[in-house]
């Protein structure tokens, strides 16, 4: 065995059939974990291919495995094989060059870099969410200005969902109230969706059904386009602005 | 191991996101996700995981098909509408510490965002105590986790019991290569824990909880 005197800076084993160490060098004996077997030198998850590569008896070059080093750490290692006629194996652990584990080990950082903004950006979806949803509910306040008058000034744009949430809070609130009369005051919305105009007809259509007198004021022109395109057929008083509203109901309270 | 699989397989060793993501669409059926989790990837991993062993691949070529089954993951991923309620259930899924394979970890957060679940993936190799303190903190109804190497399984067993007792007491699932030799549900965690060997059985467990048969706490 004259390997074992040479020196070489790569760590060498000579086995024989049953896998058994017989010899190792000192390289081996410094960067390896020791064992009786070559198995003991190699991670339990690389065994398998070991064993099946090594039980063959054929000379193997670079056999890729999973090397255990002396401290127990996992050195990702090419293993080579020669076989002596006298069924004695000489078997070399080359550590594979780090460049590659370095790039992996960047792309894993930057993974979890990835991972930790896709968090970040799910949480604030979700406080922006939340955020939509009170924005929504308190953009249809009920304001009871008198017994018998309620103000419903709503604000913003009107879509599908918005009005659904407007409806269920509103039907709700003022069913619990004691006014007779509503004015939905359109002043501060902006562009109504067709879906937002059919969920504002059922509204209308409850809100009705539970007895209540309603004025629609403060549309703006473009709203009175897309009102009239809906072919409303619900009883609902017009009025230009809130004030003329006001005006008019109250001369007719306290006539 | 169907052709389907091994032709994935080859794109993703080639580094052929594109192509793999085209080939999905032309055999996969109705866009169903779990069929392409459990029969298309799932296969298509363990294939290279054999070539690894056939020593016809190296670490390298696992790599990168790991990381271009991962895009192709993100990219199916189901983006869950039904964050409106707010009584969700909440699962926190990640890989022991130690552990670096993920694949099929991302692949049930990706099924429990179907089911409508709020989820938080902390990816893999996650130390112990991070986990702990993620799990008092946002108290999850369920914590998932995984392990494919034998190795782990200590490791694994001291999650459980770590885990078991957190605020809110969560369910614990075990999945990954190592699932089916776990035996110490009972000596660890009783009656807290369930083992996953699937992503089928996963989601045959999410549509019953679902449905309201055997809720979240109840075992069978």
């Amino acid at each position: 065995m004259p390997f074992l005197k040479t020196g070489l800076a790569i760590p060498i084993f000579a086995i024989n059939a049953e896998l058994e160490i017989l010899k190792v060098n000192d390289m081996a004996k410094s960067m390896l974990a020791n064992g009786l077997t070559i198995l003991d030198v190699i991670e339990e998850e690389s065994r398998p291919k070991a064993v099946l590569n090594l039980l063959r008896f054929e000379p193997i070059q670079a056999l890729e495995i999973n090397a255990l080093s002396s401290t127990g750490s996992i050195l990702l290692a090419d293993l080579y094989v020669a076989w002596s006629e006298e069924g004695i194996g000489e078997v070399l652990i080359v550590e594979k060059d780090k460049t590659m584990q370095k790039v992996s080990e960047q792309l894993n950082k930057l993974r979890n870099r990835l991972n930790d903004t896709n968090f970040e950006l799910l949480e604030a979806k979700e406080t922006a969410e939340e955020l939509l949803h009170q924005n929504i509910k308190l953009s249809s306040p009920f304001i009871e200005v008198t017994e018998t008058i309620a103000l419903i000034p709503i604000y913003g744009g009107l879509n599908q969902t918005k009005t659904e949430l407007i409806a269920s809070t509103l039907s709700r609130r003022a069913y619990l109230s004691e006014v007779e009369t509503l004015i939905l005051d359109f002043t501060a919305v902006g562009h109504i969706e067709e879906s937002g105009l059919q969920g504002l007809e059922s509204l209308l259509r409850v809100l009705q059904l539970l007895g209540f007198s309603m004025v629609i004021a403060g549309l703006h022109p473009q709203h009175v386009k897309e009102w009239n395109d809906m072919n409303f057929t619900l009883d609902i008083r017009f009025m230009k602005s809130l004030k003329s509203a006001m005006e008019n109901l109250l001369a007719v309270q306290n006539s | 191991m169907t052709d389907h699989s091994i032709k994935l397989a080859n794109l993703l060793l080639r580094g052929e996101e594109q192509l793999a993501i085209s080939y999905i669409h032309s055999v996969l059926i109705e866009n169903d996700r779990l069929t392409l989790y459990e029969d298309f990837l799932t296969p298509a991993m363990t294939y290279i995981g054999q070539l690894w062993e056939r020593n016809e691949i190296t670490v390298a070529d696992e790599h990168l098909a790991t990381a271009i089954c991962d895009f192709i993951i993100s990219d199916f991923e189901f983006r869950s509408s039904m964050s409106e309620e707010g009584n969700r259930k909440k699962v926190m899924l990640f890989g022991v510490e130690g552990e670096e394979h993920y694949i099929g970890l991302k692949m049930a957060a990706a099924v429990f965002q179907e089911f409508g679940w709020s989820v938080r993936y902390l990816g893999p190799n996650l130390p112990l105590r991070h986990a702990e303190t993620a799990a008092n903190a946002w108290q999850p109804d369920v914590i998932a986790m995984s392990a494919a190497l034998s190795y782990r399984l200590p490791m694994l067993k001291q999650s459980v019991q770590v885990l078991a007792h957190t605020t809110g007491q969560p369910t614990l699932l075990i999945g990954g290569r190592m699932a089916p030799h776990v035996h110490f549900e009972e000596e660890a965690a009783p009656g807290q824990m369930l083992i996953m060997t699937n992503l089928r059985e996963l989601h045959n467990w999410l549509a019953l909880a679902q449905k309201g048969v055997g809720t979240i706490n109840a075992f069978s």
